[in-house]
């Protein structure tokens, strides 16, 4: 089958051929770095979404979401805007929000047609459905009625995940670690998992997905960051697997065609504490890239994930595109702009 | 022609001026490197590994005194000599090389015969007890490895030597990590009773500089000069200084090393 990403690299390829000994030659010829293992290779842009702090400041930048028409939508917990419109180019098309202290989940959803943002505030303690320019369509707050939420600033969500029946999943990754079960309307229909070591509870809740990568049966992915493992859960919330990536503090899964990627904020085993990367995993679960980092090609017992070099930070998010580029939001990373890898 | 010549000038000028900028492999610095030694003394059966490697990497072992530099493939091993202070980073051309991280290397100290924890200790932070502080390793950089002991009141450890001799100094392994409390500053205070009967009693302030980056093991050295067998010490953790987030609240202070010399 030929994907979007495969047939433009052959126009490239074949525009390239017509012009490259001009073009190229007087470019000069210096080789980028080239991050990533196996099919999984990518150039970086390091400046690509950077911007004039004074017109467009970031704090923290979380999370990232590209809509249908290709636009890129930053959320950061900077309240001068919460969240920043990227083209393509990387030049800012529109900004918004002043109200979310604590933003730190993004998740888009398709409804009926209509694109929503999920955005979570940990400091608010609210979750808010919302247009892409900024209306307020829902909020979803603390659900007192359980009883580790009878104080409301015990939930501190971090993610949502919205199933296709539009039913929504709240991770309180930063509160008491209970994945929230609600209907499309906000009202509670479970709760599960809570803060603990058994398999099905967590340490550090702090993203979460739909992964319907099997059309049939889909299931969530929640990653248990302090574990450094993703699990895996029904629908209902049972328990069905625990995939453990030694080393690598994930921060949510994004599921793009066939593929997991993650954004790694941190990892053992360096000497510097900003130590994030860039982890991919196919189908199977099995680890097919760690761009910045440590594979294990040889599937070793005792591997430890682990940064190689200095590429990123403290990576909090990774948007992938249509064309399979990827943008990563960085977390306590001297307020730096999203970066963009370029497959190769 | 002119035109032809025109239109592909147009394309050269775009082709340039629109130029992505990549980063280059020599504007990315390799990751710091964590290494380990089978002990912390110059004995002649040190042996530094450096077990994350990058695997493309090589590590590079400069011994600061006399200059004498040594490298090691990744999944080597290197033997280690001289006491003093190495300097260690990686290195992958055209990658900037790592940071330059600092290992030191001690002489041999006298023998201990027992070393004991006298104030009822903090079990979370006691977890390999007292005999980590004669093991002859040290620690990383992490309070909650086992390695570690620490507390953030006072407490007394009692030492008892194999022979009374004299005894020049002690070495302490103390750890600095500004962001979990840990503040390698104490006052400690040495009780002893002398060869003839009589008390000896000493005091000295343990400081190393204030400092705010991530965690770092350091060595803290204290002339004695006494002579006895047997003697304590009763440590003083400070306060956190004024330019901390917790300023006034007691400090925590981790110790991973004892060495009397």
């Amino acid at each position: 089958m030929t994907t979007r990403r495969d047939f433009l690299n052959r126009s490239l390829a074949l525009g390239a051929s017509a012009f490259a000994p001009s073009v190229f030659w007087s470019c000069g010829n210096d080789d980028p770095l080239i991050i990533g293992h196996g099919e999984y290779r990518y150039r970086i842009i390091p400046d690509w979404g950077k911007q004039d702090a004074s017109k467009f400041p970031v704090q923290d930048c979380h999370e990232m979401v590209q809509t249908q028409n290709g636009d890129l939508y930053l959320l950061t917990n900077h309240t001068r805007n919460n969240i920043l419109v990227y083209s393509l180019d990387g030049k800012i098309k529109n900004a918004w929000g002043t109200v979310f202290p604590g933003a730190h989940g993004l998740t888009l959803f398709d409804e009926n047609g209509s694109e929503v943002l999920w955005i979570t505030d940990y400091e608010r303690h609210q979750v808010f459905k919302m247009t892409l320019d900024g209306q307020l369509l829902l909020t979803i707050d603390a659900p007192q009625d359980v009883l580790a939420y009878k104080d409301p600033t015990n939930f501190k969500p971090t993610e949502t995940a919205i199933a296709s029946d539009g039913s929504i999943y709240i991770a309180d990754g930063y509160g008491a670690q209970h994945i929230l079960h609600y209907d499309p309307n906000g009202q509670l229909l479970n709760v599960f998992g809570g803060y603990g070591t058994e398999a099905h509870l967590f340490q550090n809740a702090h993203g979460i997905c739909i992964d319907d990568r099997k059309k049939d049966s889909p299931t969530l992915l929640i990653t248990a960051r302090e574990q450094q493992a993703v699990k895996r859960f029904s629908l209902e919330g049972k328990h069905l697997e625990t995939i453990s990536l030694p080393g690598a503090y994930i921060c949510r899964p994004v599921i793009h065609n066939e593929q997991c990627y993650f954004s790694v904020l941190k990892s053992k085993g360096v000497g510097n504490a900003d130590s994030g990367f860039v982890l991919i995993m196919d189908q199977n679960d099995q680890v097919v890239s760690c761009p910045g980092a440590t594979f294990d090609s040889e599937n070793k017992a005792d591997f430890l994930y682990h940064q190689t070099m200095r590429v990123f930070q403290y990576p909090h998010d990774v948007c992938v595109d249509r064309d399979e580029n990827l943008y990563v939001a960085q977390w306590n990373s001297g307020n730096t702009y999203p970066i963009k890898l370029v497959r190769v | 022609m002119i035109w032809r010549g025109l239109y592909f000038g147009v394309l050269l000028f775009v082709g340039c001026t629109q130029e992505t900028i990549y980063l280059k492999p020599d504007a990315v610095q390799l990751s710091t490197p964590v290494v380990e030694t089978s002990t912390i003394y110059s004995n002649g059966v040190n042996k530094l590994t450096a077990p994350n490697l990058d695997p493309e990497a090589t590590l590079e072992v400069v011994h600061q005194s006399t200059g004498g530099r040594l490298t090691m493939a990744s999944g080597a091993s290197l033997d280690l000599e001289l006491s003093g202070k190495y300097q260690i980073r990686s290195l992958r051309p055209p990658l900037q090389p790592s940071a330059t991280i600092e290992l030191q290397l001690l002489p041999e100290g006298q023998l201990i015969s027992s070393l004991t924890w006298e104030t009822q200790p903090e079990p979370e932070y006691f977890k390999g007890g007292s005999a980590v502080l004669t093991d002859g390793k040290s620690e990383g950089p992490s309070f909650q490895s086992a390695g570690w002991t620490g507390a953030n009141r006072p407490f007394v450890v009692s030492v008892e030597m194999a022979h009374v001799k004299a005894i020049d100094s002690m070495v302490l392994g103390v750890l600095a990590d500004a962001g979990a409390w840990i503040f390698p500053k104490a006052k400690m205070q040495l009780t002893a009773t002398s060869d003839n009967g009589a008390p000896i009693q000493k005091e000295f302030m343990l400081e190393l500089p204030w400092q705010t980056q991530g965690p770092s093991h350091h060595f803290i050295s204290v002339p004695l000069g006494i002579q006895a067998q047997i003697f304590t010490l009763q440590f003083e953790p400070a306060l956190l200084p004024e330019q901390h987030q917790g300023a006034g609240q007691p400090a925590w202070l981790f110790l991973d090393e004892l060495i009397i010399y």
